[in-house]
């Protein structure tokens, strides 16, 4: 069930402040296993998903990848993501993966199509 | 010919072929490590014969690429023939880069994975250069060899510091953020520490693909990581090896090939040089429709991004297989440099270097 309420996810406090890896076999906290265990349940229930990028170690591309645009391989669309999934970023480094992540899920629809 | 006469035949081949390949082995052995003489322990007067390799005077991979490279390729020849009945004359070595030091750390680390019930010795630590004693200290050589009491050195102002290295074949955040920690412990917080730890990581993740399984049953997957600072330049080293099949093999295996063929051509694609090259400016291939795209940023945007995206001078080196890259930029200038080149004695691995000058910052500016 879907409801209206928004779920705020901080990786750096509810997954890993040492987010790594593209799959669950390079590690216990890779970008498939955010989704798959955070990510793809939060937004299967709730209306909006705001994702809280500041405060971890970083990311690699494998990570982010894998997290967000594995949405589009996962089935949903580049235009739901972008009405219901919101990043947040103040910080410099924050702000820069934000818009790789805008990128992988483009990319990754244009791969789809 | 019965059937008995036939298994007869076959099993006097295969000792013959044994022990053609024993001959071959210890003909090779008696050039890299010849029998000297050493003493049975430091303050005996009796002497033994050991089968001894003298490294070259120096070990750096930039400009004594081929007897480092061929003191590795011995030390890993003779763990295997000889069961670790060798020793290594470090008393010889009069310098090391930090590069050189990992790799030759990271096999004596796998010398010991392999011979578990043995123990590897430091002989002589007493008589080594202090500056090469100091830098296989720090970075953790002498943990490796279990050596206790080796004699310490004192650091010389602007020299260059090391920070032990890390090893592992999985769950790469901890160890990358632990290294820039002990970066960090020796001089200022890193300018863009979120930047090292993206290329870090997806170095040492790339390292899972490039596995295969060694013929000696040794893990191919594990990764060797550490790094050096100089503050009074503030200048930083990190480094990443592995013991895979090397990033030139692994773009021939995945499904960027056939593009790539089509691109460089038949003939250029058996260039390891120009493999790696095109493996770290594959934009094109990326945004292409063949096979898995999504795959295969890190090389770009972490690996090589760290130095194209750092606000001060730094550069890449990668070695893989026969060919060597080298990426550089000065943001100050704005001068961006690319070279590849081949080389003639195979490494083994992947390694992974970058040197980034400006490396410090003020506290509470990174991020």
């Amino acid at each position: 069930m879907v409801t209206n309420q928004t779920k705020t996810i901080d990786i750096a406090k509810d997954f890993s402040p040492v987010p790594a890896g593209r799959h669950v076999s390079d590690g216990d906290y890779s970008g498939e296993f955010f989704r798959t265990s955070i990510l793809r349940p939060a937004l299967n229930s709730f209306a909006t998903v705001e994702v809280v990028l500041d405060n971890t170690e970083g990311f690699g591309s494998s990570f982010l990848e894998e997290a967000f645009g594995g949405l589009i391989r996962d089935g949903l669309s580049a235009q739901y993501i972008n009405e219901h999934l919101f990043l947040i970023a103040n910080s410099p480094a924050g702000k820069r993966y934000k818009a790789k992540i805008r990128q992988y899920i483009a990319d990754a629809s244009k791969l789809s199509h | 010919m019965s059937a008995r006469e036939r298994k007869r035949v076959r099993r006097l081949w295969i000792t013959r072929r044994k022990r053609q390949v024993w001959l071959e082995q210890m003909g090779h052995i008696r050039l890299i490590a010849p029998r000297k003489l050493h003493p049975l322990s430091e303050h005996s007067g009796k002497k033994r014969f050991v089968r001894t390799i003298t490294p070259p005077p120096v070990l750096d991979l930039e400009s004594n690429y081929e007897e480092t490279i061929a003191l590795l390729k011995s030390i890993r020849f003779a763990t295997r023939t000889l069961n670790a009945k060798f020793m290594i004359d470090l008393k010889a070595l009069q310098e090391v880069s930090p590069a050189a030091a990992l790799l030759m750390v990271a096999e004596c680390d796998r010398w010991r994975e392999k011979t578990r019930q043995k123990w590897l010795r430091a002989v002589d630590a007493a008589h080594w250069v202090p500056s090469v004693r100091r830098r296989l200290k720090e970075m953790g050589f002498f943990e490796v060899l279990r050596t206790r009491n080796v004699p310490a050195d004192a650091t010389v102002p602007g020299e260059d510091r090391y920070v032990p290295f890390l090893t592992g074949s999985r769950n790469v955040g901890p160890p990358a953020a632990a290294l820039r920690k002990s970066i960090e412990e020796l001089g200022p917080a890193l300018v863009d520490g979120s930047a090292l730890y993206d290329g870090l990581v997806e170095a040492m993740t790339n390292v899972k693909q490039h596995a295969y399984r060694a013929p000696d049953g040794s893990d191919t997957q594990r990764w060797w990581i550490s790094a050096s600072v100089n503050t009074t330049q503030n200048r930083m080293t990190v480094l990443v090896v592995d013991h895979g099949v090397g990033i030139a093999r692994t773009i021939a295996r995945d499904k960027k090939w056939e593009l790539l063929r089509r691109i460089l051509g038949p003939l250029v694609v058996k260039d390891d040089a120009k493999l790696l090259s095109a493996a770290f400016s594959l934009d094109s291939v990326n945004r292409s429709q063949t096979g898995e795209e999504h795959r295969g940023k890190g090389l770009r945007e972490n690996i090589k991004g760290y130095v194209s995206t750092h606000e001060s001078r730094g550069h890449l080196h990668v070695i893989a297989n026969h060919g060597r890259y080298r990426f550089q930029r000065d943001s100050r200038t704005k001068v961006e440099s690319e070279v590849s080149s081949k080389l003639e004695t195979e490494f083994n691995g992947t390694f992974i270097e970058w040197v980034i000058e400006d490396y410090g910052h003020q506290p509470n500016q990174d991020n």
